[in-house]
């Protein structure tokens, strides 16, 4: 548990830097980010599945300015790390990964809310760097000046991995004890939550970019999958 | 105008500006990572080390606009300092130049990269993804950083090479009209999307009814974009679709 730990948080931690701090590639991506610590964590599968349902959430939300949103990359990273580690523990058949994901995904939220004063923090923290760049630059230190740029996303790294560390812990910690003594519907519903929470992302995203000239579009790709559908059918 | 920056420094600050948003931070946000990405060129413009440190301290100030297109106003802000170098005038003032450019070069690739072309592909992604192409997520990633690096590069060698008239030459693009046909393609892609989602044997609300599952799927859609445009956020969505999901188990 604490090499996937360590694997977590600091692979999880470096994959979120692409977010804010460095080359903004959309290796932090949820389709991206959770495959990738599924890949490393032992199931490629479970991560895929996490990055299909929570991909779409969090599309339209943007970092503008001074906005903060919602860290899609670490939710993905969490939800898939805890999911696995829980998945091992508990020695469950797949058909449990659904529930077990989906408890992590109820869990984790109230973190992520967490993680975004954290994120203001470090923002407010790496002004101190300009500040440090602005005596160099006076004191003829200029070759200097590219770490200390750099030291800024060091910043965002600790609070990435020292979330993710936390965060792994505590959900991994809850659902171990608390799954068996969950009552079977509960299990049921949160089977049923995991399903229905790619229609939720189609949903943000349609919300974002649906205008009354697009609904022809929308409905051609609904007709264009039955019509392949019904193509494939009869060969 | 003689030349003083070769290809070779001008792709230098371009992979430098992959780290523009390095140290961003509410006082100055990219300031440091924009003064960064352009002080090895600046060190090829002037001789001077006074004039170095000036100029280098000018780009500290406050700087904020599209990471995809602050390559675009590098390039622009190192043909202005070449030129202050080489005519020693004054007037020539790149820090209000960029100034003037980063609104909206911001406002541009905000609209353009955030809110139009990475939806589109995030939601190719999610349908690669879903039909089970194993190779998605690298799918993904291809098909987004070829345009934006592209962007980055070409951005600053032809900002280099115009100056401020690379505005004119953005000008002539029909941008609207591009992001317009960017978000027809998106909402196709996600009625795809729902027809799979409602086709996939693992995602059947209503079980061994391909109609009502479709018609289920629909409503629920309905439902949410309501619930939406109420200004409920995803994450108050999530919890709400979770307890219905675990009340109607009990019901």
């Amino acid at each position: 548990m604490i090499k996937n730990l360590l694997i977590t948080s600091i692979v999880g931690g470096l994959i979120g830097l692409d977010r804010t701090a460095i080359f903004q590639t959309m290796i932090s991506q949820p389709i991206v980010a959770a495959p990738v610590m599924g890949l490393l964590l032992g199931n490629f599968a479970y991560g895929i599945a996490v990055g299909i349902v929570l991909q779409l959430i969090w599309l339209p939300s943007l970092q503008i300015g001074a906005a903060i949103v919602c860290n899609s990359t670490l939710a993905s990273v969490l939800v898939t790390a805890s999911t696995i580690e829980v998945s091992n523990s508990l020695s469950q058949p797949d058909g449990s990964f659904t529930s077990i994901a989906a408890f992590s995904i109820f869990l984790g939220l109230p973190l992520l809310i967490f993680e975004q004063k954290l994120d203001i923090l470090v923002r407010k923290a790496n002004a101190f760097w300009v500040k440090e760049a602005e005596k160099l630059i006076t004191d003829g230190k200029i070759s200097l000046i590219g770490i200390t740029n750099l030291s800024g996303s060091i910043f965002f790294f600790i609070k990435n991995f020292v979330f993710l560390l936390v965060s792994t812990i505590v959900i991994t910690t809850v659902i171990n004890k608390s799954y068996f003594f969950l009552p079977v519907n509960f299990n049921e519903g949160f089977k049923l939550f995991f399903v229905l929470m790619p229609l939720l992302g189609i949903a943000v995203v349609l919300e974002s970019v649906l205008v009354k000239r697009n609904y022809i579009y929308f409905f051609s790709g609904i007709l264009t999958t039955i019509v392949l559908k019904l193509i494939l059918e009869n060969r | 105008m003689d030349r003083k920056l070769t290809n070779y420094d001008l792709f230098k600050a371009a992979l430098k500006s992959f780290f523009i948003q390095s140290s961003w931070n509410f006082e100055r946000m990219q300031a440091l990572g924009f003064a960064y990405c352009i002080s090895n060129a600046l060190k090829n413009i002037y001789t001077d080390q006074v004039l170095l440190k000036n100029s280098l301290i000018r780009h500290l100030e406050f700087f904020n606009t599209n990471p995809y297109l602050a390559p675009t106003i590098a390039g622009v802000v190192l043909n202005w300092e070449e030129k202050h170098a080489i005519s020693k005038d004054n007037s020539i003032d790149s820090s209000s130049l960029k100034a003037r450019l980063m609104g909206p070069f911001g406002a541009i690739g905000d609209s353009l990269f955030w809110a139009t072309f990475r939806p589109l592909i995030g939601i190719l992604g999610f349908i690669l993804a879903f039909i089970e192409i194993k190779e998605a997520p690298i799918l993904f990633l291809i098909i987004y950083n070829i345009p934006t690096f592209g962007i980055r590069f070409y951005g600053l060698f032809k900002g280099y090479q115009l100056g401020p008239s690379i505005i004119e030459e953005i000008k002539k693009i029909n941008l609207n009209l591009f992001m317009a046909r960017m978000k027809e393609i998106s909402c196709f892609l996600l009625g795809l999307s729902l027809g799979i989602y409602a086709l996939s044997p693992n995602f059947q609300i209503a079980k061994d009814s391909l109609p009502l599952n479709f018609i289920l799927c629909l409503v629920l859609i309905c439902i949410l974009i309501l619930l939406l445009r109420k200004k409920l956020s995803p994450i108050t969505l999530i919890y709400f679709i979770a307890v219905a999901c675990i009340g109607l188990k009990y019901i």
